[in-house]
């Protein structure tokens, strides 16, 4: 009853999230209160007692409940930023659905069911990047953005979904091909990255929370679920997750150093989101605990991430900023700062243990080590030039005038602060939760070794 | 004999779908496709005849919402401007963009063709080759070709198209083409995965009508090629 419920009951709110749409706080709230629901229900379901339902064999594994755990998170802060940044009518209900489907492809047993899943939240996903708030004007290089997002999460889809059937009736070098291609492309690993940065760079800013906080997740669970079938035993998938990760990781950097802001956030994405695939294609246990432990702190980094960079970009009426984000608007700043240093593995924030781990299970793969190593000091370079232009840097002062504004908008009785009450309090647990990892590692060690055995 | 027939309703509406340039006759060529994958499906043999029935009509339901979707969308995003809306300075433009238009040689051009053609040409000889190189546990069956019609032409159609249902046509064909993959290669062919697959046309069905409204409400077009120049 409990795994039915754990995909139904997130699929069900939605429709209530959908039918409440025209009041957005009630839509975002009665989304959050499904969500909290979904981690409780989650957090009592039997690990690993496989059921049937539906004729279709399901189980609940301790890697799938973190992985389904932190994206329940992620949806989280991301209903919270469509709260409190003005975003589409849709959000909570789309965001629900894609609870779902990530509820869906964790419990199910079934890599061609939880593909075809992979294949629905694709669609749902592009509805939701598209969907914008009321009368805003969507520009030409979203739709492009949108739509190479879409063609290409389908033919990603479409790759795994054909790799996964010519494995019958035997395992072959061209479906294993194919099957770490179409991970790759979901994931956004380097070189199928394409869609992403142009979308964070066009889109809303809670658009790069979306990618980095659920969809990526959702392909990062995708490979967890397959990976006892796929991964564990085939050692041309484990070499093939390897390079892609490992090129994701340098290319990411590299491309990042030259890139525009949000850009540059993006593909710092993209270079953790290889560290991930570099530990998943390991096979030994302390691997399999290395990926668990970066995709909680990517979360937890992309999260710090998005709403420092909505607070930092939300256009205050009555607030005139001459000098930088760091001395006008210090929590943003802190937070994106925090989310850069949790991203590059540097104390005293939660990002060193993870690639402690990595590092102990890339000890016999000095060149995958190196190119890891390498890629993270691009990655820190690319991150000082991102603070010095988003933060240090003066604002650049429009000198016309657009059509949104209006000049009886810049006279409030009172001048209001820039971070609203409730982006503070999820700003400060987010922070205190990336220094206590930082600070006592175990925290996430201990839950993480009795998940990786 | 019914399912060569459906094969053979399948590969004309590909080709059709491939090589004709117009939005509006892509829409119904795409509903003979899903007609086509709704008799392959029925046609199984592990299919007892109720669920044969069954299939057949889930299939042919979805062909028609899909379908129905491309074809609202289409109508409702290629109107002409509003003549009665326009003042005598609009009427004029009009007729000035018109009369250019008018010599414009665009459509039918052989050019156009070549490439369609070329694609074609690689589509039938994947499909020729393809389903002997990976033959199924039970050999090679007609199924096979199916699938690798469609997932060819799925890709081919995507490639070449530069309008935005044409677009979604080809990314309707692919997921098509799973299905049939799915049906051809499972060890147990799961009702709840083909319905979810049919879950899946409707998304994407609906996406893209979504981005032809978005797109059409933008720059007045659905021409894909646009977006890109007027893109960053």
């Amino acid at each position: 009853m409990i795994f039915l419920l754990l995909v139904v009951w997130p699929i069900a709110m939605s429709g209530s999230a959908w039918l409440v749409r025209r009041t957005p706080l009630l839509a975002t709230l009665t989304a959050a209160i499904a969500t909290l629901v979904e981690l409780v229900l989650l957090g009592r379901v039997a690990l690993d007692d496989p059921a049937r339902l539906l004729g279709i064999n399901v189980v609940v594994t301790a890697t799938s409940q973190l992985t389904l755990g932190v994206l329940a998170v992620s949806v989280l802060v991301n209903l919270l930023s469509s709260a409190v940044f003005a975003q589409g009518e849709h959000v909570p209900a789309i965001t629900l659905l894609l609870l779902g489907c990530g509820a869906a492809v964790a419990i199910f047993a079934a890599p061609l069911l939880a593909t075809t899943v992979v294949l629905i939240a694709g669609g749902l996903a592009a509805l939701l990047l598209l969907d914008t708030p009321t009368f805003t004007l969507i520009s030409p290089a979203l739709l492009a953005a949108a739509l190479r997002f879409l063609v290409l999460w389908v033919v990603g889809a479409a790759l795994l979904f054909v790799g996964l059937l010519l494995q019958r009736p035997a395992a072959s070098p061209l479906a294993t091909t194919l099957v770490v291609l179409g991970w790759a492309v979901l994931l956004g690993l380097f070189p199928f990255h394409l869609a992403f940065p142009p979308l964070a760079a066009t889109a809303n800013v809670a658009v790069i929370g979306v990618i980095g906080g659920v969809l990526q997740l959702l392909g990062v669970l995708l490979v967890i679920a397959l990976r006892p079938t796929q991964l564990v035993a085939d050692a041309l998938a484990q070499q093939l997750l390897v390079a892609f990760g490992g090129l994701s990781v340098l290319g990411g950097a590299l491309l990042a150093l030259r890139a525009t802001p949000r850009r540059t956030i993006m593909l710092l994405l993209t270079a953790r989101l290889g560290l991930i695939a570099v530990a998943l294609g390991q096979p030994t246990e302390v691997g399999l605990r290395s990926a668990l432990a970066l995709i909680a702190t990517h979360a937890l980094a992309t999260a710090l991430l998005v709403l420092g960079l909505a607070l930092g970009e939300r256009r205050v009426a009555g607030r005139s900023e001459s000098v930088g984000i760091l001395r006008e608007r210090p929590l943003a700043a802190i937070a994106c700062i925090a989310g850069l240093l949790t991203l590059l593995g540097l104390p005293p924030f939660g990002g060193w243990g993870p690639l402690l781990l990595l590092s102990q299970a890339l000890s016999g793969s000095p060149v995958v080590l190196g190119c890891c190593a390498l890629g993270l000091v691009i990655a820190a370079l690319a991150a000082t030039r991102l603070i010095r232009d988003l933060l240090i840097r003066p604002p650049v002062v429009a000198t016309t005038r657009t059509l949104a504004f209006d000049d009886v908008q810049l006279l409030p009785a009172a001048i209001p602060g820039y971070a609203p009450g409730l982006v503070r309090i999820a700003l400060i647990v987010l922070l205190t939760a990336s220094l206590a990892l930082g600070l006592a590692p175990d925290l996430l060690f201990v839950p993480l070794n009795a998940a990786g055995r | 004999m019914l399912e060569s027939l459906a094969l053979g309703l399948l590969a004309v509406a590909v080709v059709a779908m491939v090589l004709v340039r117009d939005w509006r006759p892509t829409v119904a060529w795409l509903l003979l496709a899903f007609a086509g994958a709704a008799g392959v499906l029925q046609q199984q043999p592990w299919a007892a005849p109720e669920v044969g029935n069954l299939l057949f009509a889930a299939e042919a339901l979805t062909g028609l919402i899909v379908a129905g979707m491309l074809l609202i969308t289409g109508l409702t995003f290629s109107r002409d401007y509003n003549v009665e809306d326009l003042d005598e300075f609009g009427l004029m433009e009009l007729r000035r963009a018109a009369r250019r238009a008018a010599h414009l040689d665009v459509p039918h051009r052989a050019n156009d063709y070549v490439l369609p053609g070329v694609g074609l040409l690689v589509v039938l000889g994947g499909v020729a080759l393809l389903p002997r190189l990976y033959a199924g546990p039970n050999g090679v069956e007609l199924v096979d070709y199916t699938w690798t019609l469609l997932l060819l032409g799925g890709v081919l159609q995507l490639v070449i198209s530069q309008n935005l249902l044409k677009i979604g046509g080809g990314l309707l064909l692919l997921a098509l083409g799973l299905q049939m993959l799915y049906v051809a290669r499972s060890a147990a062919v799961g009702l709840v995965v083909l319905a979810l697959l049919d879950v899946a046309m409707l998304v994407l069905a609906l996406t893209i009508a979504f981005l032809c409204g978005l797109l059409y409400g933008r720059l007045r077009t659905l021409d894909v090629g646009e977006v890109y120049r007027q893109g960053p």
